[in-house]
């Protein structure tokens, strides 16, 4: 399968892929890894939240799936 | 389907002789029936030593959550197949299960020097009962702990996590893995336990 | 994925690593946290003799006196909450979670056993035992620095846990 992705993506793949260490096979890998595990959570009803380190101030995360 | 990792030499402190065993990738239906035939029968005598003599009553087992977790992981075999995140090893020596290891990858490293990078983070690894030290007088076979993490090692150098990996020990493993193991310890976190992390570095060392 | 260790790594390593658990993970806390993994011979039991539980806090306190450490100091030293260690030290009906014991064992360099016994986590019959820890309790004074009597009744029983190990 051949990935089309815009200029724009690709240099978010090759920033990320830089920063933590990965090539960008593996990158996506671990990507779509992240992205199944929050939607397993999701769909088992479950609530995905961010929170800020000095105000504690939480925010869902919404992944639509 | 397991794969065969590989072929390794545990010590049997009962004969001091040395025993095959095989490392799987994949924790198998086989290795689940054994910790429910073999292994869960010697938690289950031992808990119910435990309530008979007062010492877990039914206040201790709510505030470990002891029947919401009550052996739940074997349950997650099932869900964890499917999840990408997670992979799971088995050591099966004398035909049978003898260690297990889960162990999650979308996770990140705490450690500053690596933080936020990705990490292999063992959720679970635990050595069949009559291998334990705390558990029975004679413990049988030496070695499944450290083979299991080389086999986390491996993994994260294989994801291209270059060795990095975490854990949570349990107390009276809390020197292993700081003092024999060369982990870094990062205190105790919001799960109770103590956490602790092996840098790229680190893991080198431990596989030399 | 391919395995970095050889057959004779973890020959060597195994020949060489200290005999200790290594487990690992929240799941099989739970089952430490109830006292599943307690040594058989030191069966947990919901009562104890309350003065060999009380010399157990006797024990904690006097050897934090020894050497001149606040409750916190004793409690970072052991990687234990400090409330947990006062609580130890002044409630004699107390009896500690059996990983608190394990800390302590392992800054005060005495025998876990021994200890297990001493904080009512596992029960004793062990009549000598439970003498000579009562014995022990009953010489403390709760003066800030040990006493000479102290000092000498505090070296005694240290002597008389450890060899209770061997």
């Amino acid at each position: 399968m051949t990935l089309n992705l815009s200029a724009h993506e690709m240099d978010v793949v090759e920033r990320l892929a830089d920063e933590k260490g990965l090539s960008k096979t593996a990158l996506l890998r671990q990507a779509l890894r992240l992205y199944q595990s929050i939607s397993a959570r999701l769909e088992n009803g479950e609530k995905v939240f961010v929170e800020h380190p000095t105000t504690k101030e939480k925010a869902e995360l919404m992944v639509l799936s | 389907m397991s794969d065969r990792l590989g072929t390794y030499l545990l010590k049997d402190r009962r004969t001091g002789k040395e025993v095959e065993a095989t490392l799987w990738q994949s924790i198998d239906d086989r290795h689940v029936e054994d910790f429910a035939q073999k292994w869960k029968p010697i938690f289950e005598t031992r808990k119910t030593e435990l309530l008979k003599r007062g010492a877990l009553t039914a206040e201790i087992a709510g505030e470990h959550n002891l029947q919401d977790s009550h052996w739940e992981w074997m349950r997650k075999v099932e869900q964890r197949r499917d999840g990408l995140a997670w992979a799971s090893f088995a050591v099966e020596a004398e035909d049978v299960t003898q260690g297990l290891m889960f162990v999650r990858m979308d996770a990140f490293a705490r450690e500053p020097s690596q933080r936020n990078k990705p990490i292999v983070d063992i959720d679970l690894v635990a050595t069949a009962p009559w291998n334990r030290f705390r558990l029975v007088a004679e413990p049988q076979f030496k070695g499944i702990g450290r083979l299991l993490l080389a086999a986390a090692i491996s993994l994260s150098v294989h994801e291209e996590f270059n060795g990095r990996i975490g854990l949570h020990a349990l107390p009276q493993a809390e020197s292993w893995y700081r003092d024999v193991c060369g982990m870094t310890d990062l205190g105790i976190d919001g799960t109770g336990m103590r956490y602790f992390e092996m840098t790229e570095a680190q893991a080198k060392a431990f596989v030399s | 994925m391919e395995m970095l260790v050889s057959q004779d790594w973890l020959r060597r390593k195994v020949e060489t690593d200290p005999d200790t658990d290594s487990d690992a993970g929240p799941f099989i806390m739970v089952l430490e946290s109830i006292g599943m993994f307690l040594p058989p011979d030191v069966t947990p039991a919901e009562t104890q003799a309350p003065r060999v539980v009380e010399a157990f806090g006797v024990l904690v306190r006097q050897f934090r006196r020894q050497k001149q450490w606040t409750v916190e100091e004793l409690a970072r030293r052991a990687r234990v909450d400090a409330e947990d260690l006062r609580q130890i030290e002044r409630v004699p009906q107390v009896r500690p979670r059996p990983r608190i014991v394990h800390q302590l064992a392992d800054v005060m360099g005495l025998p876990e056993r021994a200890l297990l016994k001493l904080s009512g986590a596992a029960v004793t019959r062990d009549q000598h035992f439970e003498e000579e820890s009562m014995l022990f309790a009953a010489k403390s004074d709760d003066m800030s620095k040990l006493s000479r009597d102290e000092q000498l009744a505090l070296n005694e029983f240290v002597k008389f846990l450890t060899d209770q190990a061997k």
